[in-house]
C-alpha cells in the first residue's frame, strides 16, 4: 500500500522511565490500519484506547498526551493543524481531541513523526526538547509559573526562533481542568484541560524541530489542486468575510437570530453586541491580519489591549460570546484584554467565561455573597471583576479554585439549586451557541464526543436547501447533526482547518478525498469510504466514551437549556423539553447503529463499521 | 420638499458587502403602509438589484434581513409594515467560531 504523506513513526516518551530517565522508542505506523483511521483524530483515538483503561485517571502519569498529525498536515496544502489527545480531566476521562493551527503541525511532521506519545511524570519541572531523532528531556524549572508567552519567548531564546513551541501557562501547572496547551504564541488547544494533564506530568513544555520532507504522491496535481481551491475561495460566498473579520463576524449572525449567551444563558440577545462586534473590534482595537502557516486566508486578528499596552491574536467569537454577552461585558477592549489573560495564564476561554458568568448569577441570585468573593462585587457586567476572577481561577485563589474545578463541580460544591443553570455537557462548558434558538445545536451539544462543544457540528443557520429540518422541532435534526458531524471527520484525520475548507473553499468530502489521492496516493479512495471512515471513527470515540460508563443517561442538556422558555428573539417561548429532545436523540442513535435504550454501539453496528478487532475487548 | 404621506424614517445597515463595501448605513423615508420590501425598491437600482439577487430572490438566501436587530422571515419582508424609527439590517448567515 503507499503510504506518502505520512512520516511513518510513532514516538513513544515516558518522562519518568527507569530509575528516573527518559525512556524513548519509536514504532512504525501500523500499515495494516492506516486506511481504516488515516490518522489524526482516528489514529490518535486508537492509540488512546489501546493505552488506558476506565481505571486511567486523567491525572494519572499512563495517561498519556498524545500529539497526532495526519498525512495532510505540512504539506503546501494550507491549514494544517495537529490535534492534542488524551483523558480529560474536566469530563472525568472521556475522549478528549483539541485542536490548534500555527506552525507546530508541520514541524512535528519534518521532525520525522506522525504522532508523538508522552505518558510518565518527570521528577522536577522539565520540558522536552525533540530535535529530529534527538529527543531530550530538559530541566524546566526557571520556565515554571512562567505565563505562556514568556515562556515560550524564553525557550527561543535558548534555542533558537526555529524551535517550534508546545506550552501551558500556571493554569495547567495549576491543575484547572480547563486548561488549554498554547503553541505560537497565539495558538491554543483549548478545550478539555489538556494544559493540565501536561503539567500533571511535570512537563511546561515541548521544543520540536525538524530538518526532513514529506514525501508528496502526486506533487503537481497537489499544486494544480491548489490553484482550483484558491479559484473557489474567489467565488465563495462568505470567503471575504471570513478572511476579513474572523469567526467575530459570526456575532452579527447569531445576535440576531437570538443564540448569542447572554448573562449565563438567560437570553439570546445582548443588548450592547453593537459594542462588542466585529464592526467594533475592527474599527476600536483591530492591528493586522494575522494567520497560519502557509494560508491562503489569514482568519485571525491581532489587537490592541490593556490601552495599547499589548497586543494579542483574537478575540475570536467564542471568546466575546462568553467573555462578552455571557457575563454582560459591553467593552470590546476589555473583551481584548480577558482573551490575553486567558491565552497567558493558559486558560481555555469558553469554559472559563462560563463559569464565571455562573458565578455571577449565583451572585445574582444570593447563593454566594461578598464574603464569598472576597468582597468582590461580582454583577454582570463588572469587567474589573472578570479580570480579577480569571488571576483567580488560574491560580487557584479565593473563589477561583471553586470554580477552577469546572462549572458542574462548582455547582455540586455551592448547592442550593444551581445545578439547574451550570450550562455543560458531560462537564465540558457549552460555547456560543444557545440551543433553545436553534434545536439541533442542543443535540449537537449532547453527542459531541468531548462534551458540550461545538465543534463537531455545529447546525446553526444552515440552508434549508442543504438539510430539510425544524429548528424548533425535531423533524431533519438528527440527520442533519449525524452528517455535518460526519462531514469533518476525513479533515480531522487530515488534519487540516475545517473553517478554512468549509467557509473558504466550501470543500465537500470529493474535494477531501482528492487531496487524499493526491498526498497519500490512494488512488481509488472515494466518497463513500471516507463518508464509513467517519462513521467509523465517530463510533470508535463512542466506544472509548462507553467503556468509561457514558450511556444514555449522559447525551442530555443542562436543566435551564432542556425546560426553560427563552425570553427573547426569534425563539421566544420555545422550550425543547423532555419529548422533542428524546425524538432527537432516539432518532440518532437509530441513524448511527447504536442501541436506543443504551447508546451503545451495537455489535453489528461494530462490525459494519470494521471496529471489532480494534476494539479487543469489544469482540 | 417633503412627502405628505412620509410618517418617518427608517436606517439600514449593510452588515455585508452590498454595493462594494460593508458596515454601512443609509436612512430612507417611509411612507405608510410600506413594508421592507418596498424600501429595498426605493433605493438605487444596482443597489436593489443586489439585495433581489442575495435575498429576495434565492428560495434558500445565504443573506438575511434582521429588523431592530432580530432576523425576520423571507415572507415578513413584503407583510409587515413598517412605522418609523426601525433599524433594518442585511447580513450574511455565516455562523462559524
Amino acid at each position: 500500500m503507499k503510504m506518502e504523506g505520512y512520516a511513518g513513526k510513532i514516538l513513544y516518551v515516558n518522562v519518568s522511565g527507569p530509575g528516573g530517565n527518559l525512556a524513548v522508542r519509536t514504532e512504525p505506523l501500523d500499515a495494516t490500519i492506516l486506511r481504516r483511521l488515516i490518522g489524526g483524530r482516528g489514529y490518535g483515538a486508537y492509540l488512546l484506547y489501546q493505552l488506558t483503561t476506565p481505571a486511567t485517571d486523567p491525572f494519572h502519569p499512563e495517561n498519556p498526551i498524545i500529539f497526532s498529525t495526519g498525512p495532510l498536515t505540512g504539506t503546501p496544502l494550507a491549514g494544517s493543524k495537529f490535534v492534542t489527545i488524551t483523558k480529560s480531566p474536566l469530563t472525568g476521562g472521556l475522549f478528549l481531541d483539541s485542536y490548534s493551527g500555527g506552525e507546530v503541525a508541520g514541524e512535528i511532521k519534518f521532525a520525522g513523526y506522525d504522532h508523538i506519545v508522552i505518558q510518565g511524570r518527570a521528577p522536577r519541572p522539565s520540558y522536552l526538547l525533540i530535535d529530529d531523532d534527538r529527543v531530550e528531556l530538559r530541566d524546566g524549572s526557571s520556565l515554571w509559573g512562567k505565563t505562556t508567552l514568556e515562556a515560550e519567548a524564553m525557550l527561543k531564546k535558548t534555542l533558537g526562533p526555529e524551535y517550534k513551541i508546545i506550552v501551558i501557562g500556571p493554569a495547567g501547572e495549576n491543575g484547572v481542568p480547563f486548561s488549554c496547551i498554547c503553541t505560537d504564541y497565539y495558538h491554543q488547544s483549548g478545550r478539555g484541560g489538556a494544559g493540565a494533564v501536561m503539567g500533571s506530568k511535570n512537563l511546561k513544555a515541548l521544543a520540536i524541530r525538524g530538518t526532513r520532507g514529506i514525501s508528496i504522491a502526486d506533487a503537481r496535481g497537489l499544486a494544480a489542486f491548489r490553484a482550483y481551491l484558491a479559484e473557489r475561495f474567489r467565488k465563495s460566498q462568505y470567503g471575504e468575510l471570513r478572511v476579513k473579520y474572523g469567526t467575530p463576524y459570526t456575532t452579527v449572525s447569531v445576535s440576531s437570530i437570538g443564540v448569542l449567551p447572554t448573562r449565563n444563558f438567560q437570553q439570546g440577545t445582548f443588548e450592547g453586541i453593537e459594542k462588542i462586534n466585529c464592526f467594533s473590534m475592527k474599527e476600536k482595537i483591530w492591528v493586522s491580519d494575522h494567520g497560519c502557516l502557509g494560508c491562503v486566508a489569514p482568519c485571525m486578528n491581532f489587537v490592541r489591549a490593556r490601552k495599547g499596552r499589548v497586543r494579542v491574536v483574537g478575540p475570536e467569537y467564542e471568546t466575546i460570546a462568553l467573555l462578552g454577552s455571557n457575563v454582560g461585558v459591553d467593552d470590546i477592549e476589555r473583551i481584548a484584554e480577558f482573551n490575553e489573560l486567558c491565552d497567558a495564564h493558559g486558560l481555555d476561554t469558553i469554559s472559563t467565561g462560563n463559569v464565571i458568568a455562573f458565578a455571577m448569577e449565583c451572585y445574582e441570585r444570593g447563593l454566594i455573597d461578598r464574603g464569598a468573593t472576597g468582597g468582590l462585587d461580582l454583577r454582570f457586567g463588572n469587567a474589573d471583576a472578570v479580570a480579577e476572577m480569571i488571576g483567580q481561577i488560574a491560580m487557584r485563589r479565593g473563589l477561583g479554585d471553586l470554580l477552577a474545578d469546572g462549572v458542574k463541580k462548582a455547582a455540586q460544591r455551592i448547592g442550593k439549586g444551581s445545578s439547574h443553570f451550570a450550562i455543560h455537557v458531560k462537564g465540558m462548558e457549552i460555547p456560543g451557541y444557545e440551543p433553545r434558538g436553534a434545536f439541533a445545536m442542543g443535540l449537537a451539544y449532547a453527542t459531541a464526543t468531548r462534551g458540550g462543544c461545538h465543534r463537531r457540528a455545529k447546525p446553526v443557520e444552515i440552508p434549508q436547501d442543504r438539510f430539510r429540518y425544524d429548528n424548533f422541532g425535531f423533524e431533519g435534526n438528527a440527520a442533519m447533526v449525524k452528517k455535518l458531524q460526519d462531514a469533518r471527520e476525513p479533515i480531522h484525520c487530515g488534519i487540516l482547518c475545517d473553517a478554512l475548507l468549509r467557509f473558504c473553499f466550501e470543500a465537500e468530502m470529493k474535494d477531501v478525498a482528492q487531496m487524499y489521492r493526491l498526498v497519500v496516493g490512494w488512488e481509488d479512495v472515494s466518497v463513500p469510504e471516507l463518508s464509513q471512515l467517519a462513521e467509523r471513527i465517530y463510533t470508535l470515540t463512542r466506544c472509548f466514551n462507553v467503556r468509561e460508563g457514558i450511556r444514555r443517561k449522559d447525551d442530555t442538556l443542562p436543566p435551564r437549556l432542556l425546560y426553560e422558555p427563552l425570553p427573547d428573539g426569534p425563539g421566544k417561548g420555545k422550550i425543547i423539553g423532555d419529548e422533542t429532545f428524546n425524538q432527537m436523540l432516539s432518532e440518532y442513535y437509530h441513524l448511527r447503529g447504536w442501541d436506543p435504550q443504551t447508546g451503545i454501539p451495537t455489535r453489528e453496528t461494530l462490525k459494519r463499521l470494521e471496529l471489532l478487532d480494534l476494539l479487543s475487548d469489544w469482540a | 420638499m417633503e412627502n405628505r404621506d412620509e410618517i418617518g424614517r427608517v436606517k439600514i445597515h449593510f452588515l455585508a458587502p452590498f454595493g462594494g463595501k460593508d458596515n454601512w448605513e443609509i436612512e430612507i423615508s417611509i411612507h405608510r403602509g410600506d413594508t421592507v420590501r418596498d424600501i429595498f425598491q426605493r433605493l438605487p437600482q444596482p443597489l436593489y438589484e443586489e439585495i433581489y439577487r442575495k435575498v429576495l430572490q434565492p428560495e434558500h438566501a445565504r443573506y438575511g434581513v434582521a429588523l431592530n436587530g432580530t432576523m425576520i422571515p423571507p415572507e415578513e419582508l413584503s407583510t409587515r409594515p413598517l412605522r418609523g424609527g426601525e433599524k433594518i439590517s442585511l447580513l450574511a448567515r455565516l455562523v462559524g467560531g
